[in-house]
């Protein structure tokens, strides 16, 4: 007999049993969709966690003073380390950085905005993740001859100063000391992030360090920012440099420069998303285990009913494999129509708890296709027994049946 | 050509075995109309399970179409009974969930025919049998004698060289009784080999040879007509 009318024969029977049939899925229903909805979740956390990962920058890693241990201004990172370190890492390096803040103030008739000022060189757009919106960033020269420039935020503009247009003008900015004034280059714009701290009446923008310097007289820095152009080995790379410093301060085995980088985080948050995803799956797999036993024991009972009638398809000719056929096909597509309601179901369960948990589940196809197939394949699996116990009746005795 | 040589049958039943059949043999020749008549547990329906590959003999020889049953597998026995042999059943044995065009088309699906040619054959044995018009019906929404025509359409519907007949006329009453007995009479004019079992003499009245069965054995063998030449060269 041929597939079509089986899976013809297999949909009436199904469809002549409606209750029973929907009673049947529960358990798959229940266990694909909550797999679906909990791997979904899952996903879009882990996508989400690594968006804001690479909003902070690839690759990136900073490198500071132990603040727990007594450091002189000798002791603090400085120029001719960043010169050292490019020298020896130079290919390894997408941008390395001294980074130093300057907290200044806007005034704008009654206003005050605070503007926090990062002194960085020529290469930090190569490490913090931002787009410039127009101008340019701040370039060797503007290091080198230390211009007071400043590449501000497209946001201070937007808001603050409400025209985009103001590249090459002026601004000052009030300090403790008294007043500082710069050109500006340039406009950028930051994704906006989970972890950054945005109030919308603080804006940061960025001047050369040499700048800074030559403010302060102060040449040496407790912070590096760094971005690698490879991701290996950003742990080890980390401890040479440090290794490296220490020894350029004589400062070997004093534990005083140490170093950081987002890989940990995301590896724990792998890990935990994996045993996450573990747990639900031994729970998922054990309701779908239950609910292939549901199947097999509807099968069973389909198969006692409809004795009589197989014994009526053996008389006029159906072979074993035609009735063994007809049942795995039966429990083969009530268990796939279980996972695909299944799927549907934990779609909308993991859209209603993104909202409340204001994540975007995000799913693959290739976990629905799995989740299709893998019910499908339960429904042939339980459903063997009840199937091979109908083909094998013998045609006799199963017209006799009442 | 069916022919049963040395047929025992025996049921075991726990510790007690009942001999249903006890050395029968038997002809029947292609184109003869045979009744097995006989009172119940003569061993009649055994010997008609045996004809119809429903059941397997104790031992012996059956010989169907040149066949040793014995000697074949499951899967060739279902192709007998789907090709070879077309069943009516006393209580009509049809699937309720189907239309009685459904029900007719079933052997030809096993078989494997096309949905096209399966509903040409189909409703040509419904019409033969009288049923044109109760194509659709369910055989829940039709007449006992109509069941049974439905089932006869059903054993027509494959061609098959014999058609096994197992009390056809038991739940009818006396005037569907000869309607039916009418429609057997005409396919076997027209050339089918019948074999019918029945406990009432005057039903195997009307067909060409007697076979008369008690404990299990043969005890008359009586030709009513000679075998009739077929009109149509149908069936061998």
């Amino acid at each position: 007999m041929r597939w079509m009318e089986s899976i013809k024969m297999a949909v009436t029977t199904i469809w002549s049993n409606k209750m029973r049939t929907a009673l049947t899925m529960l358990g798959i229903i229940i266990g694909i969709s909550s797999v679906i909805a909990l791997v979904s979740l899952g996903q879009g956390s882990q996508k989400k966690m690594q968006n804001e990962f690479s909003n902070f920058g690839v690759n990136r890693a900073t490198l500071y003073m132990n603040y727990e241990k007594e450091y002189e201004e000798v002791d603090m990172y400085n120029n001719r380390d960043i010169e050292s370190i490019r020298r020896i890492y130079g290919d390894q390096l997408r941008g390395i950085s001294a980074t130093s803040g300057l907290g200044t103030k806007f005034v704008s008739g009654k206003k005050e905005y605070s503007v926090n000022l990062s002194a960085v060189n020529e290469t930090y757009n190569n490490i913090d993740s931002f787009t410039m919106v127009s101008g340019r960033f701040l370039n060797e020269s503007d290091m080198f001859e230390a211009k007071p420039v400043v590449v501000m935020d497209v946001k201070f503009a937007d808001k603050v100063l409400k025209t985009r247009d103001i590249l090459g003008q002026r601004i000052t900015l009030q300090t403790d000391q008294g007043s500082v004034s710069y050109v500006i280059v340039g406009l950028y714009s930051k994704p906006k992030s989970m972890i950054a701290f945005d109030n919308g009446s603080s804006f940061s923008a960025y001047i050369p360090i040499s700048n800074l310097e030559m403010q302060t007289g102060q040449s040496s820095y407790e912070q590096l920012e760094i971005s690698f152009k490879d991701s290996s080995s950003i742990g080890s790379n980390i401890k040479s440099i440090n290794n490296l410093v220490e020894k350029r301060h004589g400062n070997i085995g004093k534990e005083m420069y140490m170093g950081y980088n987002s890989e940990r985080e995301m590896q724990m948050m792998n890990k935990i998303t994996g045993s996450m995803t573990l747990l639900v799956s031994v729970i998922a797999g054990i309701s779908l285990v239950v609910g292939g036993i549901g199947i097999m024991n509807i099968m069973l009972v389909s198969v006692t009913e409809r004795t009589r009638e197989i014994g009526i398809r053996k008389a006029i000719g159906a072979t074993r494999m035609d009735i063994l056929g007809q049942f795995l096909i039966e429990s083969a597509l009530v268990s796939s129509l279980g996972g695909m309601v299944g799927i549907a179901f934990g779609l909308g369960l993991a859209n209603l708890i993104g909202i409340f948990i204001k994540i975007p589940p995000s799913v693959s196809p290739n976990i629905m296709l799995i989740a299709v197939a893998f019910s499908c394949s339960l429904g042939i699996f339980f459903g063997i027994y009840p199937a091979n116990k109908a083909s094998k009746l013998n045609p006799i005795d199963a017209l006799r049946y009442e | 050509m069916l022919i049963l040589k040395n047929i025992d049958k025996i049921y075991n039943t726990g510790s007690i075995s009942f001999k249903a059949l006890n050395k029968v043999d038997l002809q029947v020749d292609s184109g003869d109309f045979v009744s097995i008549i006989g009172p119940s547990g003569s061993g009649k329906s055994t010997m008609m399970n045996i004809l119809g590959c429903l059941d397997r003999a104790t031992s012996g020889t059956y010989i169907l179409d040149g066949h040793d049953v014995s000697e074949q597998t499951d899967a060739t026995i279902s192709q007998f009974r789907n090709k070879k042999i077309g069943f009516v059943f006393q209580s009509f044995n049809l699937l309720p969930k189907l239309s009685t065009l459904e029900n007719v088309e079933l052997p030809m699906v096993y078989a494997g025919f096309d949905s096209k040619s399966r509903r040409k054959l189909a409703l040509s044995a419904l019409e033969k049998v009288g049923l044109k018009g109760k194509e659709a019906n369910k055989p829940t929404e039709i007449s006992g004698g109509q069941k049974q025509r439905v089932a006869i359409a059903r054993a027509l519907a494959m061609n098959p060289g014999i058609i096994l007949a197992d009390e056809p006329t038991g739940n009818l009453d006396s005037k569907t009784t000869s309607e039916i007995m009418g429609i057997f009479q005409s396919l076997n004019a027209e050339g089918h080999t019948i074999v019918m079992i029945t406990h009432e003499p005057e039903i195997a009245q009307l067909t060409n040879r007697v076979v008369t069965i008690n404990d299990g054995e043969i005890t008359n063998d009586t030709r009513l007509r000679p075998i009739a030449k077929p009109k149509k060269g149908l069936t061998s």
